[in-house]
């Protein structure tokens, strides 16, 4: 699986997991169930161990093989524009991505392996994650946007098919269609933007760099005499749609906390760490096109702080932990999009790189919690519990802290200042965009150590006996703890002191598209560092005085009977402002007024149109035909009377007209 | 003398008579013998026509005729024997029901 000049191959990548869902769907009905687990997790090991063989290979080769670009075989040609390969670019945006994939995907594989066992579709349910896996490195290497939108397809199937994994409850079917259908509306728009891409440069990345030349184009002859910038601000709008249908950014973000019906281990792997992304991907993979126009940028941009601003707010005060890390997965999302948006594209990939570590981490040991407790998943009914697991504590604690960007030692606090640093100072940021970024930090400050306040601290409230979780449970939260503290040194800034190597890793893949900050003055930069740092710090003093013991505490408990909260569970605050983040500041009611309703209204239309005047107007040919039907039976009944009755009348008439004639 | 337009009538609501038995009978005989007062009607038409027209030539049709009417008496009785030995009905709308398909 080497080239002769050394060059590893890279389809072994996704082919392994590939394999692992072939074999487990084709043979595991005939072994135990655990089995289908052991494979699931070999097939991903092996496709890390084979990423990693690919990364030291491009890390060692240096400048001097920056991709490895593996055309494998033509799957349509000679239709125009659309023709589209099936190959593999590995370069090192995408090699990024393949390593989170692979190895938070294997960690979370390891993870499930224990948290599912005895359920009844275990077998299905690790299938399904391998699929998920070879689609996802299928996404992310592809080296077309065609063939990078089956793996896109591909996931979106797999997250449908993991939410609704315990589909005898309606409520997670419903979640199911939910996110297949919300997202689905994005792949149109992402389907449009690649069919504009190919139709001006091709949908080979390598082609990706002609957009400049598009620019320059006083019309496009294919869109009307368009404006070549035109096309592309149309282009750019139709894949920021597709990108925010997938990673639930506004308005399209409303699927992902109900996503949450899905097993905790698919939360975390596809939820939080490795799909949702896939829009982050996708405007990096992009970015020649983005960078042409500078609106786009600012839709970029404006679409990623204010989703940021969103999901921080509905966070704090969700009563499920898994909504709560929900909607901090589409702020943090939203921060990768802002990122982006400001043209600081390496930061915001490597928010993507630290949030896998952290939001995984917290996923699976709020995994782990819910397991040790039963199921419970009301943050109201916990507490306390840092005695009984002292170990996912200490590494919810690490992920808590990186979320909210607690400074020098976590991941979190330095990918998430590169993004609020760049939104001040590049050519596309502002501050406005900075401030409401910055407020938002805060934001993200309190409702990630509202969590660990409630659920970890105080005394235990419900009478739920905690059992010890296994140690397939304990130790992949720990790995990806350490990766959540330690991840952010990779792109330590040079006003810390460190080398930026993150950024400089990036030139070859963004070249000039990267937007360099305009303002070099590292005593600013750590003036705005220390006010991110400290905002986090005030954050977390403001959660332990809202959320700290109970006997401290000023905000009231909502009030909703244990367990029972739901997507649609009424208003359970006294002030309406917390009844409205708590319900997504209603979006789902609006979509259901505007949308579902709408649509009903107008399938009744169409019902009663189909019904009266398309149906109205067959039935009357049919009456037609029925007619003549019954006449043709009065002459053929089958008896010889009615025959010669016919025949007499005949005849007379053919005989009073001959004499009548004559 | 009768007049000759007389038996016309009287040949018309004989044909007419004979026409609605061969619609209505249900028994084959009866058709049978419906359509004998159809043919001798006609008969009967033809020899008054040559009474009008002075000329022999519908008498000697009349000769012809009956004949033929003989010898429908003859094919239409064995087809009824034939009738009755398969189906044990002479009843016509019964024998159309149970038709071999």
């Amino acid at each position: 699986m080497i080239y002769a000049d050394g060059t590893p191959m890279v389809w072994p990548i996704p082919a392994f997991a590939l394999l692992g869902a072939v074999v487990i769907f084709v043979f595991s009905r005939w072994w135990a169930p655990r089995t289908a687990g052991k494979i699931a997790c070999t097939a991903v090991g092996i496709s890390f161990l084979w990423t990693l063989v690919v990364a030291a290979h491009l890390l060692g080769s240096g400048a001097r093989q920056l991709a490895i670009h593996e055309p494998l075989w033509t799957w349509l040609s000679g239709a125009g524009p659309v023709d589209a390969k099936i190959g593999f670019y590995v370069d090192r945006l995408a090699l990024v991505f393949a390593i989170i994939v692979s190895g938070v995907g294997w960690l979370i594989h390891l993870y499930s392996y224990a948290y599912m066992e005895g359920d009844e579709g275990e077998r299905r349910f690790f299938g399904y994650l391998n699929l998920f896996v070879f689609s996802m490195l299928t996404l992310v290497m592809a080296d077309n946007a065609f063939f990078m939108f089956l793996g896109w397809e591909g996931v979106g199937a797999c997250s449908f098919l993991l939410i609704g994994h315990w589909y005898q409850k309606s409520e997670n079917c419903a979640a199911a269609q939910k996110a297949f259908l919300v997202t689905r509306l994005g792949d149109v728009f992402l389907i449009l933007g690649i069919l504009i891409c190919a139709l001006l440069v091709g949908v080979d990345y390598t082609n990706l760099v002609g957009f400049d030349k598009v620019r320059e184009l006083p019309q496009v002859d294919a869109f009307g005499h368009l404006s070549g910038k035109t096309v592309l601000l149309i282009a750019g709008l139709f894949l920021l749609a597709g990108a925010a249908g997938k990673s639930a950014q506004l308005p399209l973000q409303v699927w992902l906390p109900d996503a949450m019906a899905g097993p905790t281990p698919v939360s975390a792997l596809i939820h939080a760490a490795t799909m949702v992304t896939a829009g982050v991907y996708l405007i990096a993979r992009f970015h020649q096109l983005f960078v042409q126009v500078p609106e786009l940028m600012a839709a970029v941009a404006l679409v990623g702080v204010l989703t940021a601003f969103y999901g921080a707010t509905c966070a704090i005060v969700q009563t499920d932990i898994k909504r709560v890390l929900a909607y901090s997965t589409i702020s943090q999302i939203g921060y990768m999009i802002l990122g982006l948006g400001v043209g600081a594209f390496s930061l915001g990939v490597f928010h993507f790189f630290t949030h896998a570590f952290y939001k995984a981490l917290l996923f699976l040991a709020a995994g782990t919690v819910i397991h040790s407790l039963h199921g419970e998943q009301n943050i109201f009914n916990m507490g306390g519990l840092k005695r009984f697991l002292p170990r996912t504590y200490l590494a919810f604690l690490a992920g808590a802290a990186s979320l909210a960007g607690f400074p020098l030692v976590t991941a979190g606090f330095f990918s998430k200042d590169g993004i609020l640093w760049s939104a001040l100072t590049t050519q596309f940021g502002s501050v406005p965009i900075y401030l409401l970024g910055l407020f938002t930090a805060l934001l993200t400050a309190i409702y990630s150590f509202r969590l660990v306040f409630i659920v970890f601290f105080g005394e235990q409230r419900k009478e739920i006996h905690p059992h010890a979780p296994s140690s397939l449970l304990e130790w992949p939260v720990m790995i990806l703890a350490l990766f959540a503290v330690v991840a952010g040194y990779l792109n330590l800034p040079h006003a810390f002191g460190g080398g930026a190597w993150w950024e400089h890793f990036f030139e070859p893949v963004f070249k000039e598209a990267e937007a360099r900050p305009l303002v070099h003055d590292g005593a600013k930069e750590l003036l705005a560092a220390g006010a991110s740092g400290l905002l986090a710090l005030v954050g977390i003093a403001a959660a332990w005085k809202l959320y700290g013991p109970p006997a401290r505490r000023i905000v009231p408990e909502p009030v909703i009977a244990a367990g029972e909260i739901q997507n649609d569970t009424p208003a359970p605050y006294k002030s309406p402002l917390a009844n409205l983040l708590f319900a997504g500041w209603y979006f789902d009611r609006l979509y259901m007024r505007v949308f579902v309703r709408g649509f009903k209204l107008v399938a009744t239309l169409a019902n009663l149109v189909d019904n009266v005047i398309v149906d109205g107007f067959y039935e009357l040919v049919a009456l037609i035909v029925r007619g003549f039907h019954a006449l043709l039976v009065f002459f053929q009944n089958g008896r010889t009377s009615r025959y010669a009755l016919v025949m007499l009348f005949g005849a007379v008439a053919i005989t009073t007209f001959a004499l009548m004639w004559r | 003398m009768v007049p000759a337009e007389h038996a016309l009538i009287v040949a018309t609501i004989l044909f007419c008579l004979g026409a609605i038995g061969v619609l209505v009978r249900r028994n084959f005989l009866f058709v049978l013998m419906a359509i004998e007062i159809m043919l001798n009607a006609a008969g009967l038409a033809f020899v008054a026509a040559s009474g009008i027209h002075g000329q022999p030539d519908g008498q000697i049709f009349f000769l012809f005729i009956l004949p033929v009417a003989a010898a429908e008496v003859a094919i239409g009785l064995a087809l009824g024997v034939l009738l009755r030995l398969r189906y044990g009905t002479l009843d016509l709308w019964q024998i159309a029901q149970t038709r071999e398909d």
